[in-house]
């Protein structure tokens, strides 16, 4: 991936969830299963799978939003737990900022934009006289196409589109100045065409040296905007590696089912789909054994059933997991 | 504003399903009127699969909802023709309505998790449709929706369960099903898998052909998303801002676009293969319907805007063999817009 130190190192992560809890028994559904990445500096990692497949799950973990049952998430080499006092929570949550789906929902409907950008601002003592916020908010606007700045701060959030919406919450990640941001389907909601114009900010930024996690189910997005790409299916990371390696040789048979099912204009909707066939998606528990996929899977061997195939480089930065490749 | 539009169509009138002929839909607001669809002519033929895209606001779902007469106020259709199999929809009394919606042309929505009832078994849901427009008896309805589950793939056993007992993939089939049920010959489907992920989209997409295939019904596609589209489709539509801007084979809409939204539409998509490049997509915002501009409404985003574009309104007229462009670039002969990009005529 990168000689440079991973500035977050997720390792064997797991995450069980609670699921038709009663007094005598607790059933757990395992959203993530083993699953280690690393984001670094001015890199984008894209995560893409179904719905329901952890995506977000691990995002909020590294966030901090979730506890994890097992596994270690280290920032810079230390890990997250440490940030658990005011202060040092304050600083990590200054470091890794999350930007959501949903632009309706993650603005305050009775403040102004102004609001929105002076309270980081202020609250992480990134301005701390109160002449010099003006100043600091518009260029936050201007820097995130927002112009003229001054008119954009006076408004409130109903009075702008969701394209717009969105670029407010990224001028929020770059008014704490974020080290790494998770991006959670920050375009699923947003137009074609508004579309491209907050995934080349979030570009920029990048470049600009944040390190970025790029959660979509678009794989077409994530080529655009990733240099690294990780697909999940049913909380585990079945492959992951460059991102032109791993969409133009997929070894994981889901991979190849997600790859020949992606729209594109070249195909024709009659094409077979490959790799996998048509079969509910399991819910995963502790207690389950196996791959994820061998239910589905068209190559699906005896030992498929007993055991989780473990992670192996089958390229330069190319790791699978799957017998097929053992 | 004329309203002798070319009718894009590329049908013999004896083979032609649907008719939409000047369709205008104006929704009344305490701003003044707006007309969210405006001038819309297409024609689908039997057993065709016709497309329209566009942006989220350009109308697409008004143009659907009008083909079954489903608008309510604030929404009336205010000028226009539906002809469907010779007669105009617009003039059919209630009865007539009753009769053509669903035995004629059935609709598909968008989100098939609202589409069916929560409280009731689908054995129901199946038995009300059945009931309402047929002459058959319970035990038959029940039997036709067996019948009609496994053409979806899902077993007969499941019609006592109730719709949370099923996925999203298997409810949006079941949605299809019962859109089924009377044998349309025309199916309107808004945004039919948009919430669905990309496998199970193109596992409902295969059976929804398949079917065509077997009971030659037409579909009527609705979805914002170019490259499925240009797959499934046979002819597509492209909409912005109430209008239609292009009507063209599926095949030529990436290819040879004839409108610059078409193109701009076409470069927001990044590709899966090939160099990686930085795309611009399409500069602006959408039309605000309260502030159309005299001349093209694509002018103020148009990277190729003339003159022209800003004084006089252009129709939707026949640049090549099917198809059809509402674009001034277009009107002394075709202008091949991919060359045109090198050097962009500045208005």
């Amino acid at each position: 991936m990168s000689n440079n130190n991973p500035i977050i190192e997720v390792k064997n992560l797991v995450k069980d969830f609670p699921i038709n809890a009663n007094a005598l028994k607790k059933n757990h559904m395992r959203a993530l299963n083993d699953v280690s990445f690393n984001l670094y500096k001015g890199r984008a990692l894209a995560i893409v799978g179904e719905s329901g497949s952890g995506k977000s799950t691990s995002a909020k973990i590294i966030a901090k939003m979730y506890s994890r049952t097992a596994g270690m998430v280290k920032y810079h080499g230390r890990d997250i737990d440490e940030f658990n006092h005011k202060q040092s929570l304050m600083e990590y949550r200054e470091s890794v900022q999350m930007i959501f789906q949903d632009p309706f929902g993650s603005l305050n409907p009775t403040h102004t934009i102004f609001h929105h950008l002076a309270r980081p601002l202020l609250l992480h003592k990134k301005v701390t006289n109160k002449a010099d916020l003006p100043g600091r908010i518009y260029e936050l606007l201007e820097r995130v196409g927002l112009t003229p700045a001054k008119e954009t701060a006076e408004k409130f959030p109903h009075q702008l589109s969701g394209g717009q919406r969105q670029r407010v919450n990224i001028a929020r990640n770059l008014a704490v100045e974020a080290e790494i941001i998770l991006a959670d389907e920050p375009t699923s909601m947003l137009d074609v065409s508004i579309r491209l114009g907050v995934l080349n900010l979030m570009e920029d930024m990048k470049n600009d040296g944040i390190s970025m996690m790029y959660i979509t189910h678009d794989i077409a997005t994530a080529r655009y905007l990733a240099e690294d790409i990780g697909v999940m299916y049913v909380g585990h990371l079945v492959e992951w590696g460059e991102v032109d390696e791993v969409l133009q040789k997929p070894a994981h048979p889901y991979t190849q089912l997600l790859m020949s099912a992606v729209p594109n204009p070249e195909k024709s909707i009659h094409d077979n789909l490959e790799g996998g066939r048509k079969g509910e998606i399991p819910l995963w528990t502790p207690e389950s054994v196996g791959c994820p996929f061998s239910g589905r899977c068209l190559q699906v061997m005896d030992k498929c059933n007993q055991a989780l195939p473990e992670p192996k480089e089958i390229a330069p930065n190319h790791f699978v997991r799957c017998f097929l490749h053992e | 504003m004329s309203v002798n539009q070319a009718n894009a169509s590329v049908h013999d009138k004896t083979d032609i399903q649907l008719s939409v002929r000047n369709l205008c839909v104006d929704y009344i607001t305490s701003n003044g009127d707006v007309r969210a669809v405006s001038n819309v002519s297409f024609d689908i033929g039997r057993g065709e699969v016709f497309g329209l895209a566009g942006e989220s606001g350009c109308g697409k779902s008004t143009v659907a909802f009008s083909v079954c007469r489903l608008h309510k106020p604030p929404a009336f259709i205010s000028a226009g023709e539906i002809i469907f199999n010779g007669k105009d929809i617009l003039k059919f009394d209630d009865e007539q309505l009753r009769q053509y919606r669903w035995k004629e042309s059935a609709m598909v929505f968008q989100s098939a998790m609202n589409s069916l009832n929560p409280v009731l078994t689908l054995e129901e849901q199946f038995c009300d449709v059945l009931l309402a427009h047929t002459n058959m008896t319970r035990q038959e309805c029940i039997k036709r929706a067996g019948q009609l589950l496994e053409v979806v793939d899902i077993h007969p056993s499941r019609l006592s369960d109730y719709p949370h007992q099923f996925s999203g993939g298997m409810r949006q089939r079941l949605v299809i099903a019962i859109a089924l049920a009377l044998n349309a010959k025309l199916i309107i489907m808004d945004e039919p898998t948009t919430a669905l992920d990309v496998v199970v989209q193109r596992e409902i997409l295969q059976k929804i052909y398949q079917l065509k295939e077997e009971f030659g019904f037409s579909i009527l596609f609705i979805t914002h998303d170019i490259s499925l589209m240009v797959e499934f489709c046979d002819r597509i539509g492209i909409m912005y801002a109430g209008e239609l801007a292009e009507v063209a084979p599926a095949k030529n809409i990436l290819t040879k676009p004839n409108h610059p939204y078409t193109e701009g539409l076409g470069n927001a998509f990044p590709p899966l293969h090939g160099e990686k490049k930085r795309l611009v997509g399409i500069p602006g915002t959408p039309l605000n319907l309260f502030e159309v501009p005299v001349g093209c409404r694509f002018q103020a985003r148009c990277p190729y805007v003339k003159d022209i574009c800003r004084k006089e309104y252009c129709t939707l007229t026949e640049v090549a063999p099917g198809e059809f462009s509402a674009c001034h670039l277009h009107k002394d002969g075709i202008v091949d817009i991919i060359a045109l990009e090198k050097q962009p005529v500045q208005g």
